[in-house]
């Protein structure tokens, strides 16, 4: 099975993991890797338009505190895994050049060169990791199509911060977290499902936690996905729009009554 | 170390500027002074000011109150929250001209929407039901995808109904979050508010600055039942 991956930046651990989980397991081909730069005055100007603050957020989090300094006390994240797999390299362009992989480092992954260096690849499917919208040429591109995970489950949680979501929104215990690997569409989160994973919340953890937890089971999803893709036993089941909500990003108000939930139910 | 040093002071004067939220007490010190200055104002001369106003002032400053009180039992009928004097014919007649019969679109929105879908929630004429709900969902989104972007008329020449329509339209998603339960459109309302913040702190009378203050206080009120 030929497949390409998408990431958002050269050094997401996310993607490198999974590129790692790939590599080693029997009957899949990592063909192609494409990570878009991170210092593209376009993709700058269209995140901050997009997410402002919290865009600026998240990159104090990963550039001066460190994603792996957060990361690196906790046994259930993704560094501890990267550490267990003992991971190449300290980016996508070191783990591909030990590996002999392609790799393209893109402005955008929409951009026609790069769909058509997919297309020529001969993908089976593309895992996407992160990096922005993804538009129907690239979705095309592929015989199965862009798989990618949401942290949510689907199709009642579509959309931002579906961890929040849930926890404000259920009455009693917390229900409804978790993983869906689905193949994208030009929805918001509305293509066909393949797996769902239900998380269990355990007692003292923040949404942080929650998400960083959240990481290694990802990568299993997305393994568990591909073999099973792979070996044929997989199917895809299609959503349909009005079986579920698009939900947004959290107003600090409705976070805090979210956080007060968590702490009240677990 | 140095990354720290470096990165550090930039990224968060970067999240200060870039930071829209308005702090909860600041809102709150704002909407109790904004109406004991508007009452006091509206008591003095009615200049400029209608009979519809004062009803908005003083549904404003009943739900303000409400917001303060340290425990509530949610009685909807303590208030009289109907604040449209629209006829039904009127309504219709502008749901017939809406462009490909949608209240918004990536262009913006049409002009008295705030209004007439307030009218709708006030008065939900059944053969209505079906509109309205097809619109709610697509409101919400665009406001979310393009902020306040979307918040600008998709038509020229009315010019007058565009400060109304984007407070109507806060008191509208707070409405929509209490009758359905469904918080994402509380959300939304809380964000427009803050949006529409910078605008109003330093105003003290102006008839617009009613609707600011009453979807400042639908808002909290929503927050009081839906979230305490």
């Amino acid at each position: 099975m030929r497949i390409g991956i998408l990431s958002p930046i050269n050094n997401s651990l996310y993607s490198r993991v999974l590129a790692w989980e790939c590599i080693q397991e029997p009957g899949i081909d990592v063909v192609k890797v494409v990570v878009r730069k991170t210092l593209s005055l376009n993709r700058i100007r269209g995140e901050i338009k997009r997410d402002g603050a919290r865009l600026l957020k998240k990159v104090y989090k990963k550039l001066v505190l460190g994603e792996e300094t957060i990361q690196r006390g906790d046994s259930k994240s993704l560094f501890a895994r990267a550490k267990f797999l003992n991971l190449p390299g300290k980016n996508l362009t070191e783990l591909c050049a030990e590996k002999s992989i392609p790799l393209l480092k893109v402005g955008d992954h929409n951009d026609p060169w790069v769909v058509e260096a997919i297309r020529e690849a001969k993908l089976d499917a593309v895992l996407f990791t992160g990096g922005g919208l993804i538009r129907k040429n690239l979705l095309e591109a592929s015989r199965l199509g862009v798989i990618n995970c949401h942290a949510g489950l689907l199709p009642n949680y579509r959309g931002m911060d579906v961890v929040e979501w849930p926890i404000l929104n259920s009455k009693k215990g917390i229900k409804d977290i978790g993983l869906t690997l689905h193949i994208m569409d030009r929805g918001v989160d509305t293509g066909p499902i393949l797996i769902k994973k239900a998380i269990e919340v355990q007692k003292g953890e923040s949404f942080e936690d929650i998400r960083m937890h959240m990481g290694p089971q990802m990568v299993d999803l997305m393994m568990e996905g591909l073999r099973g893709l792979r070996d044929g036993k997989l199917e895809a089941h299609s959503q349909k729009k009005e079986d579920g909500r698009q939900y947004f990003v959290m107003h600090p108000r409705v976070k805090e009554a979210a956080e007060k939930n968590l702490n009240s139910k677990t | 170390m140095i990354k720290n040093l470096i990165f550090s002071p930039m990224i968060k004067l970067g999240i200060k500027i870039l930071d829209d939220t308005v702090p909860t007490e600041k809102l709150h010190h704002f909407l109790d002074k904004g109406i004991q200055n508007i009452s006091q104002t509206t008591q003095s001369s009615m200049d400029g000011f209608n009979e519809k106003d004062l009803k908005k002032i003083e549904l404003a400053k009943n739900l303000n109150e409400f917001r303060k009180k340290p425990s509530f039992s949610p009685d909807i009928n303590q208030f009289d929250f109907y604040i449209g004097d629209l006829e039904y014919e009127e309504v219709g007649d502008w749901i017939e001209v809406l462009p490909k019969k949608r209240v918004i679109g990536f262009k913006g929105f049409f002009p008295r929407t705030g209004e007439m879908m307030l009218w709708l929630i006030e008065n939900k004429p059944n053969e209505y039901i079906r509109f309205f709900d097809s619109q709610i969902e697509t409101l919400l989104r665009i406001i979310e995808i393009k902020k306040q972007k979307a918040l600008v008329h998709n038509q020229t020449g009315y010019k007058q109904y565009l400060e109304p329509d984007r407070q109507l339209l806060s008191i509208l998603l707070s409405r929509i979050s209490r009758e359905t339960k469904d918080i994402r459109f509380l959300n939304t309302a809380l964000k427009m508010n803050d949006w529409s913040y910078p605008f109003y702190r330093r105003e003290n009378t102006s008839p617009d600055l009613i609707n600011y203050l009453l979807a400042v206080a639908e808002a909290e009120y929503s927050v009081k039942v839906l979230l305490s």
